[in-house]
């Protein structure tokens, strides 16, 4: 299973790298939003899990890109600091499967990668 | 080479013993200046060598973090300085760079996890005796030091450090207000000490202690009567909001004493206390003291009637519409409005009312849809 993590914080985007890899995920890891679009369209990723606010481009136009322009329909996990209503109810509208708030547990977001990539299996 | 005519008139020329002065000071000042350059050179040279070197340490100590949580993962094993020295970036650690960075980052790490994870980076914090250097930190004598060292005992959970009861009442208010907020974390029962404070809290203090209270899930209010019946009124408003928004119906509040408060935010909070928890008991008590409260009190009266008003009380609303000022005016218009089907047919009479001021505002109520 391919799973793409778009996240600017250097120390959790690496965790997260080496928590999927050690859970035999395959990670792509993008530290902006500008190359998590260029490798999601590149490498076609079984879920994404994105930040909101990152360099360049943000969780929006990540979100965006994969439901409008590629329009698929790739499970994505956003996984923010946030807790401004506003911005999560955006993410969820654009299309965002799911909505995570930081501090978090990763046995937790493990869980949720999992059942998610499961419905979208059974779905296709 | 020039005519005598062309020559500066003699009293502008200057002597050799002059002209050498200001040879010796130009040569002085050029070499001032390029000491002064080449400082500026080498020191921004230096620093972007130290941000370079301080990169690779914080890579290093990155990665060793993440390692760290995952080598812990769903293992009962003790952490301890064996367990460190499998790690290559052990020996580094005891250089003062290194040190400083992982003190950085596992506070920044901390504030986005939850969990295991966060209890493998404070068992970590205190393997590296982290804590030995926090509570070095909260005897600094810079405001900013101890405000930031408070709020990291605070995000690292650590109650057993220092003893913090200093700082409550520091003469700084940034300082006494992470100290009060770090006391209210880390106590089961916060009141008692509250009520022990030695000064007045700002409205922004409550409302700080108030976030934090509520960020703590506290099962047992039985103490807050210390803070409600205290004799300095901000620490019987913190008591009474707490009331109102803990919902402590049950508590036994001697609610005539408090409205007649002589500090106004007590009856203010006391008024907001009643309109949410309480029942229309003070109804005719709250219309006899309308007059002597200031404009905020009277709408929170007002609501109060809103609530638990009936068809008597429609002469005092009408009274408020014609002899208050206008912001009071459209309040109990509203509050005309929407108390009971009898009160919305006053409402209605208000729209023909001879006065053109109440058929304006009511008009107005109405366009913007309140």
């Amino acid at each position: 299973m391919k799973v793409l993590i778009a996240e600017d914080e250097t120390l959790l985007l690496k965790l997260l790298t080496d928590k999927f890899q050690k859970e035999d995920f395959e990670v792509i890891a993008c530290p902006d939003g500008f190359s998590a679009i260029e490798m999601y369209d590149k490498e076609f990723p079984d879920i994404v899990i994105t930040d909101l606010q990152m360099p360049f481009s943000n969780g929006f136009e990540l979100i965006f890109h994969i439901r409008n322009t590629r329009e698929s329909s790739t499970p994505i996990i956003v996984l923010s600091n946030t807790n401004i209503e506003s911005k999560i109810i955006t993410s969820l509208e654009l299309g965002a499967s799911d909505f995570i708030e930081k501090p978090f547990r990763l046995n937790e977001l493990i869980m949720r990668v999992r059942r998610l990539i499961n419905v979208s299996l059974v779905r296709h | 080479m020039f005519e005598k005519s062309q020559l500066p008139p003699e009293r502008f020329l200057l002597d050799n013993k002059t002209l050498d002065l200001i040879y010796y000071v130009s040569f002085i000042v050029l070499v001032v200046n390029a000491l002064i350059i080449s400082y500026v050179l080498l020191k921004k040279l230096s620093d972007k060598f130290q941000r370079i070197r301080r990169d690779e340490v914080k890579e290093n100590v990155q990665e060793f973090l993440s390692d760290w949580i995952i080598r812990f993962e769903g293992s009962k094993e003790p952490k301890t300085l064996n367990a460190l020295q499998e790690f290559p970036i052990c020996n580094s650690l005891k250089k003062k760079i290194y040190q400083e960075v992982l003190y950085e980052e596992i506070f920044q790490f901390n504030q986005v996890l939850l969990g295991f994870e966060k209890q493998t980076l404070k068992d970590l914090y205190l393997l590296l005796s982290f804590d030995r250097l926090l509570s070095k930190k909260l005897k600094s004598r810079k405001w900013y030091v101890l405000v930031s060292s408070v709020n990291q005992l605070i995000s690292i959970e650590d109650h057993n450090t220092s003893d913090i009861s200093g700082l409550i009442n520091h003469p700084n208010q940034q300082v006494r207000l992470s100290a009060l907020k770090a006391k209210i974390a880390f106590s089961e029962n916060p009141f008692p000490f509250l009520a022990r404070l030695k000064y007045p809290l700002s409205e922004w203090e409550i409302f700080e202690v108030i976030k934090t209270i509520k960020l703590k899930d506290l099962k047992n209010f039985d103490d807050i009567h210390l803070l409600i019946n205290h004799d300095e009124p901000s620490l019987q408003v913190l008591g009474i909001n707490l009331a109102r928004i803990f919902q402590l119906l049950y508590l036994k509040i001697d609610v005539k004493k408090l409205l007649d408060h002589a500090d106004l935010k007590v009856r203010r909070s006391m008024i907001e206390f009643i309109t949410e928890c309480g029942n229309g008991d003070h109804v005719v008590y709250l219309k006899k003291i309308f007059e002597e409260q200031l404009e905020p009190q009277q709408k929170v009266i007002l609501n109060y009637i809103q609530e638990y008003g009936c068809d008597e009380d429609i002469p005092f609303l009408e009274y408020v519409i014609k002899n208050y000022n206008p912001a009071l005016k459209i309040w109990a218009i509203k509050v005309l409005y929407h108390m009971n089907q009898n009160s919305k047919i006053h409402f209605n009479y208000l729209l023909s009312s001879d006065s053109k001021d109440r058929r304006k505002i009511t008009q107005h109520l109405i366009d913007n849809q309140w």
